[in-house]
Order: structure tokens, then sequence, then C-alpha cells
């Protein structure tokens, strides 16, 4: 059994509530991570723990749980598994009906003997990393379409989500996602015939991390399926993460090669490590939090309508019409699976929605007849929140709310 | 930069122009070697769930792999 704890110890459903009480009888805080090598019984008795890489380490950890296991009365063996019930659906991600699966293998390169090859065996990092690109049934589709009517710049969702999703160093552990604004350079084009071909240059503010290269491919689309997609990137990369250390300094070659895949196996359909805030994930050029500003204010970029609008106008609509409290609002708000929770600031008019580790900030105008959202900048934030300064004691929100919920995004 | 335009040069020269990546030496150095990814064709559960019931129903004990990062998908 393979997970990626970045979930699994966040999942409020039957399967977080089981790993936790598993994970519980180990060393680990049960506020970080929980990353580690167990066994333990169906019933959920821990037999054995280490987070030790050395194979020698983990198989004397294994053998010690099975000389445990061997004690065990049957009864401690077995037991008999309830239904699953339902996924907790933020934590758990699955391949949408009719999508694709490409593979993306990540190698660093060196140049030996007048050809890049991959790194000695002795070399930190010269392992194949392997990531795994998801497309849409309606994105393949809309690649076919520019591809018979001649070809053209690849849409900026799937640029913008290569390049910040699946162009990185991932071979020494996990890479940060790239920022919209770290992307300096980009161009994908394709031809008529599917021919893929393109640059880009990709560089922190700092300079410290980054990647450049270029692209070359094919892809091709048949009756609306993807049944081509092969694109090979060779470049340069530079520096490391958070969880990455150990990259060679300076400028180093490194290639990655991404592959269509059936998507058989259980291995080929793990979720993409890009997609743990999924909406960010398939619209990567519609929203851009700047760095630091945890839960600040949303940048409006690219077009269409993000979910968290619809949720908010939905859920106001709601509290509008059956004259709810705003912590009835909160409540409902609460239900949808992107919500984290509202913060309402007492003594003012503005409130802010948190979603994953992302918020909106709303406010109120003068009358408070309408929200101002969406403020692109900090400066302007100050501003509203003096303008927006009046006295607000849990009013009814049908109070607040009795303007159309279709103007919200017209006024500031 | 310099040296950086001759590996680039280096990789791009062994491609053709309908890239076949599967074909190529730059890609073979790039993919897993059979080798390198024989622990992958262990048939590794996903599903914490689907693990517990195969456990109970086969008697066996549990290892799980767990990464911030799937094992089978990030590093």
């Amino acid at each position: 059994m393979a997970a990626d704890d970045w979930y699994q110890r966040r999942r409020k459903d039957e399967v977080g509530k089981f790993f936790r009480k598993v994970a519980s009888q180990g060393p680990r805080d049960p506020n970080q991570t929980q990353q580690g090598h167990y066994v333990f019984t169906a019933k959920g008795t821990l037999l054995g723990f280490n987070n030790n890489r050395g194979p020698e380490k983990r198989l004397a950890m294994m053998k010690e749980a099975l000389k445990k296991w061997e004690a065990l009365p049957e009864v401690e063996k077995t037991v008999e598994v309830p239904e699953k019930g339902k996924s907790d659906e933020r934590y758990h991600h699955e391949l949408p009906e009719g999508g694709e699966i490409v593979k993306v293998f990540t190698r660093c390169l060196e140049a030996r003997e007048g050809r890049l090859q991959k790194l000695a065996a002795d070399k930190v990092g010269n392992q194949a990393a392997v990531d795994h690109l998801w497309f849409q049934q309606a994105e393949v589709e809309k690649l076919g379409q520019l591809i018979a009517e001649g070809g053209g710049e690849v849409p900026a969702w799937l640029g913008l989500r290569i390049a910040r999703f699946h162009l990185r160093d991932n071979t020494r552990g996990e890479p940060r996602d790239w920022k919209n604004d770290e992307i300096k350079k980009w161009s994908l084009k394709v031809d008529g015939k599917g021919k893929m071909s393109g640059d880009f240059l990709i560089d922190s503010a700092d300079g410290k991390l980054g990647y450049e290269g270029e692209l070359r491919g094919h892809l091709a689309v048949e009756r609306g399926k993807l049944v081509k997609f092969d694109l090979l990137v060779i470049g340069s990369h530079w520096g490391h993460g958070e969880f990455t250390w150990g990259a060679r300094p300076g400028k180093t070659p490194m290639g990655q090669v991404f592959q269509l895949s059936e998507g058989k196996e259980v291995r080929d359909r793990i979720p993409p490590q890009g997609i743990r805030w999924a909406e960010g994930y398939w619209k990567p050029g519609r929203f851009e939090f700047k760095k630091g500003e945890k839960g600040a204010e949303l940048e409006q970029k690219g077009d269409g309508i993000h979910p968290l609008d619809l949720v908010l106008v939905a859920a106001i609509k709601e509290a509008r019409d059956k004259k709810r409290t705003i912590w009835e609002v909160r409540k409902t708000l609460g239900k949808e699976r992107m919500f984290d929770g509202i913060n309402w600031y007492q003594d003012s008019k503005y409130f802010r929605i948190h979603a994953k580790d992302k918020a909106l900030n709303c406010f109120l105008n003068k009358k408070g007849t309408s929200l101002i959202w969406k403020l692109p900048s900090s400066e302007k934030l100050m501003g509203r929140t003096q303008l927006a300064g009046l006295l607000w004691k849990e009013p009814k929100v049908s109070e607040l709310f009795f303007g159309e919920v279709a103007n919200f995004n017209t006024e500031r | 930069m310099k040296i950086f335009s001759a590996i680039l040069v280096m990789g791009l020269g062994v491609l053709c122009a309908q890239a076949k990546p599967s074909g190529e030496a730059v890609v073979t150095e790039i993919l897993p070697s059979a080798d390198e990814s024989a622990w992958q064709q262990i048939d590794w559960k996903t599903d914490l769930w689907e693990a517990r019931r195969e456990a109970a129903k086969t008697g066996k004990p549990i290892y799980l792999w767990e990464m911030d990062g799937h094992p089978l998908g990030c590093v």
C-alpha cells in the first residue's frame, strides 16, 4: 500500500480516521507530517514504524513487525471491515470521466562522451522521477480542434499547467509549484500535423531557482481522444527548494519525457503532484496569489468563472431568500468542499472566505447593498476596509444582501 | 551560457522532426530502466480501505509506504 501523506493525514473521512488511528500509535507528532513506513493489522494495530530510507533498516523493521504479527492471537488478525463511506473530496482526486493521463519522467543529466547521459549511479538524484499530467475530455477536444484548424499556440491553460506544475526538478523530493509570474518566457506551438515546439524560461524572483529549455514533440487526437502525446524537454535547471535539497551547483542539464498512458495500472492513475489545489491545476491562469500573501487579495486573470464565485453567490442568494443570519451563511459555505471557512471581521463590512490556503476578500459598499470583492492590490484592500468600516454586529443577512447578486462584480 | 547552448544542441540534436521519444538515445537516458522501476511492478494498492479488506481476507498485515508526495507519483 502506498499513499501521499499530504492527503491521507488531512482526510476527514473513514480512511483518514483509520490512518490517524494507526499513525497515533507511532512516534510522529500528530500535527506534523506522518510520512514513513508502517506495518499494521487490518484492525489498526501498529506493529512497526520507521522513516528510514536505508533498505536494511526498513527490512529489519518489517521483520520485527512480522514477529509481532506471528505472536498475535488469531482474533487480532481478522476484522469485519465496515463500509468505507463517502470520501472527503477535498483530499481525494480521481481522473475526470473521459480524461487522459500523460506520464512525465524527469531525470538530471550530465554530458559524458559527447552526449547527455543519466547521472552516474553514485550521484544524488540520479534516478528518474515520475509525475502525471491530466487532461479533461473537453480540453483534448480543443487540442484536436486546434490541430484541425492548422495549429497555433497551445491554449494558456495547457501551457501554464505544463509550465507551473510539470516542468520542475522532482528528482530529490517535492518541488514547489511555479507561480505565474515566475514563467518569464513561454511558447508552445502545435502545427497542423500535431508537431509541438517551444521554449521556456522559469525563474524565481531571487534568481536562485529556475529552469530553461526547449520542448519538442508530437500530439494526435482522434475522435476526441488523445492517441499520442510525446514531448521531450531538454533544459538546464538550477537551485533547490525547501524539500529538494542536494541540487548540483549552478545550471546543470535536465531532461523530461512526456508519454501518453492508458492508465491501466494503479501506478498510472496517481493524481498529478500539482493537483492538491484542484481548481488551480485545472485553471492555472485564472488566479494568482502573491508570495507571502496567504489569504490575501485575489488577482483576476484569465477568463471564466471560478467555482468559488458560483458557490458564494449561491450561498448568499440562499441566505437572502431565506433570511438567514451570517452564521447560517457560514454553515452553508462550510458544506461546500472547497471552503475551509469564512471569517467575518466584526465592526467592519469586510469578510474573508478561505479555500485551502487561499482566500477571497469581500466587502460591502457604502450602502451595504452589494459586495465588493476581488480587489487586485493591497492598497485598495486598505482603502476598502476603511470605506466599509461601519459598525456591523451580527445583522440579518437579508438586510445586507438585498442588492442584486448580479451586481456583485460591478461596483467598487 | 555557451556550455548550456552546447548541451541543449546536443540534446535537441537527437530529435527528429516528428519527435519519437521512445527511439531516441536521450529519451532512453531519461526514462527509468527496467531495473530502476522493478519495485513498481509490485501490486501496490493506493486505497487504504481496499488494502484493509484484502489484509482481512488473506490474513496478512499491511505494509504502508506513506510519503509527502505519492511514492508512485512524485519522486
